[in-house]
């Protein structure tokens, strides 16, 4: 990663973390939701059990369901913080999961 | 549910609808036109409107001979024949190579059904523009290109899906409100009303457009986002993971099994003829060709089976062979998003529900800002929800407009066929921002409405007549003895013009409770001039 890059992508964490600071619902609703998705979806992907043609196939059809699921979460849930906190601990663990797996072949 | 919850779910609802609602009419808007393509193409083009010969032409010969001619010695990349139905009444080939530069290029030939004469080809227009504009924006190049488009179709596809969820749990009477209509109340019931009951009848409709274009949309980000992730950026991988190993090319040279010989192929279970036939490897010893048969009105895009493209032996271990439950709910998806699996009536009501989702979704916009404007609702200066009134009314009522004038463009335009995209999209832009313009000068939303629709239903009758004037057609004679799809089109744009413009014919001009207050003015003061609503 070169230098210009990583101030980008800390500049784009400062900012993503005052708005969640700022607004946890409506960040959790634009940019925490998404993450979430993309991460448990990958996370599934590589470990669900299950031929790995018929899970991408059945994760492609879920994806869109995930991802308004974690959005109505936002407002759902009576504690703005809680659901923040949910996904964007989903969006770590998955993520942890994802980068220490062995990439598929 | 307590009032804080419902609270936070109606905001939800009313914000995804704001931020996003006008995304979702254009899509929605342009998604119900974009259900007549095929019908709308042979309109277009003169030269569709061909019948099918009893005796096709033999055709090996000529294909692979323009084959070579275009290829140039190159190993053509991708390579399609297709055979004659009733909406392409003629063959078409298609090959893809890769120039000096290494970029694709596609090229096309259609042939005459009967004799195998070469037919002039045509630029792309009006029903491309429509279909594109629908599944991608027909996003710049430079911004992402069509990738790029058809994620963002696809994430309004989510937010519709939140708009349905959060409105759904907002209706805490469902049973009750499926039924009421007040039509002789507040301007802002009425709209309520419509909203809510379109909305309840039309609910599994909408989910269901909802949720497949969603998927149709999110799988061009959510592929090479999966293969960044769990392949680590090697987006082959995921394809032969998911599609299965590929047979590479030998390198040999080798006879081809002849299309006229693959026209005759039948499904096992099927009467439907060959559609089209893709070409792996052609030309090579190891060449695959996979045959499509259009399905009888089932629920899936296409069926079909791989053969030797040498033998013309079919393929055991194909991935048309392996097709599990997965498979068969994807493949459901596009032919549920567009209605392509029953018919024109089935078409019809796709486009009328689609219709009453624009009006639901326009709606939405118009009492958001009603409530502001004349209600007790919102912190902002009068000014920003006036500027918003006006940028949604032109924006909603343009796009009719825009749709009309490109069908009366097709006809007229005289420039060079490679231009003619380009000419559309300028003509479609240029229409759809006039209304826009139009409702600020004008200052009375009610009226921009009335005379705006009025003018697309005009424009989509004079679309018929323009086309029977100018094709030689007249829509009754086609009705008769020549092209129905054609005529179908005809006669479709006539009926729905004079719907509009009797639809318009009865919009108010002004809105009611300011048109009061303006009669109890002018009867004080006889000699006042009338002000527009909207200027006050």
């Amino acid at each position: 990663m070169t230098p210009v890059l990583l101030v980008i992508v800390c500049l784009a964490l400062v900012c993503l973390a005052a708005a969640t600071w700022k607004a946890p619902r409506l960040s959790s609703a634009i940019v925490w939701a998404l993450t979430a998705t993309i991460f448990s979806s990958a996370a599934l992907l590589v470990h669900a059990p299950g031929p790995f043609a018929q899970k991408a196939l059945w994760i492609t059809l879920a994806v869109p369901v995930i991802w308004v699921g974690f959005q109505f979460w936002t407002y759902w849930d009576g504690k703005p913080w809680r659901p923040a906190a949910g996904l964007i601990a989903i969006t770590c663990l998955c993520g942890g999961i994802v980068f220490l797996s062995e990439p598929l072949t | 549910m307590d009032r804080a919850r419902h609270l936070r779910n109606y905001d939800l609802h009313s914000w995804t609808g704001l931020a996003l609602g006008f995304f979702v009419y254009v899509v929605v808007f342009t998604g119900s036109v974009a259900v007549f393509h095929h019908e709308i193409l042979t309109w277009e083009d003169p030269a569709k409107r061909l019948t099918v010969a009893e005796e096709p032409a033999q055709m090996n010969e000529i294909f692979t001979e323009w084959l070579a001619a275009r290829a140039g010695g190159e190993a053509p990349e991708f390579v399609r024949f297709s055979y004659p139905t009733s909406y392409e009444p003629y063959f078409v080939g298609g090959m893809t190579i890769k120039d000096e530069n290494g970029k694709f290029e596609y090229t096309e030939q259609r042939w005459d059904s009967a004799t195998g004469a070469p037919l002039p080809t045509r630029g792309a227009g009006l029903s491309e523009w429509l279909l594109d504009f629908h599944r991608d924006l027909m996003w710049p190049e430079g911004l992402g290109g069509r990738t790029a488009g058809r994620t963002i179709v696809g994430i309004i596809g989510v937010a519709l899906m939140l708009a349905i969820i959060t409105g759904v749990v907002a209706h805490t009477k469902i049973l009750e409100e499926l039924f009421t209509l007040r039509f002789f109340r507040s301007v802002r019931l009425k709209w309520q009303d419509a909203h809510k009951v379109m909305g309840l009848w039309g609910l599994p409709f909408y989910s269901m457009i909802a949720f497949t274009g969603a998927i149709l949309g999110v799988v061009a980000i959510l592929g090479p986002l999966v293969a960044l992730l769990t392949f680590k950026g090697d987006q082959e991988a995921l394809f032969a993971a998911v599609l299965g190993e590929q047979v590479e090319a030998s390198g040999e040279p080798a006879q081809m099994v002849s299309v006229d010989d693959m026209a005759s192929l039948k499904m096992p279970d099927g009467d439907a003829p060959v559609w089209y036939v893709v070409m792996n490897h052609y030309g090579d010893a190891n060449a695959r060709f996979d045959i499509y048969f259009e399905p009888d009105r089932e629920l899936t895009i296409v069926e079909g089976f791989q053969i030797d493209g040498v033998t013309g032996e079919r393929i055991a271990d194909s991935q048309f062979e392996k097709l599990t439950a997965a498979n068969h709910v994807l493949n459901a998806v596009t032919p549920l998003h567009y209605g392509t699996f029953g018919g024109i009536a089935l078409k019809f009501a796709y486009f009328a529900l689609g219709m009453s989702l624009a009006v639901i979704t326009a709606l939405g916009l118009m009492m958001w800002v009603e409530r502001r404007l004349h209600g007790s609702t919102g912190s902002r200066s009068d000014r920003v929800y006036l500027i918003i009134g006006r940028l949604a009314t032109g924006g909603t009522v343009g796009m009719p407009l825009a749709t009309a004038a490109l069908f009366i463009h097709d006809k007229l335009y005289v420039g060079a066929e490679e231009q003619r995209m380009f000419w559309t999209g300028l003509t479609y832009f240029a229409v759809w921002a006039a209304p826009i313009g139009y409702a600020f000068w004008r200052k009375n939303d009610y009226a921009v409405t009335r005379e705006t629709l009025a003018l697309s239903g005009g424009a989509l009758c004079a679309a018929a007549f323009i086309n029977a004037a100018i094709t030689d057609y007249s829509f009754l004679s086609l009705l008769g003895d020549g092209h129905k799809i054609a005529g179908f089109v005809d006669v479709s744009l006539l009926v729905v013009g004079a719907l509009t413009l009797a639809f318009s014919l009865r919009l108010p001009e002004r809105r009611a409770a300011e048109a009061r207050k303006t009669r109890v003015r002018t009867q004080a003061e006889p000699e006042r001039k009338i002000t527009p609503v909207a200027a006050e």
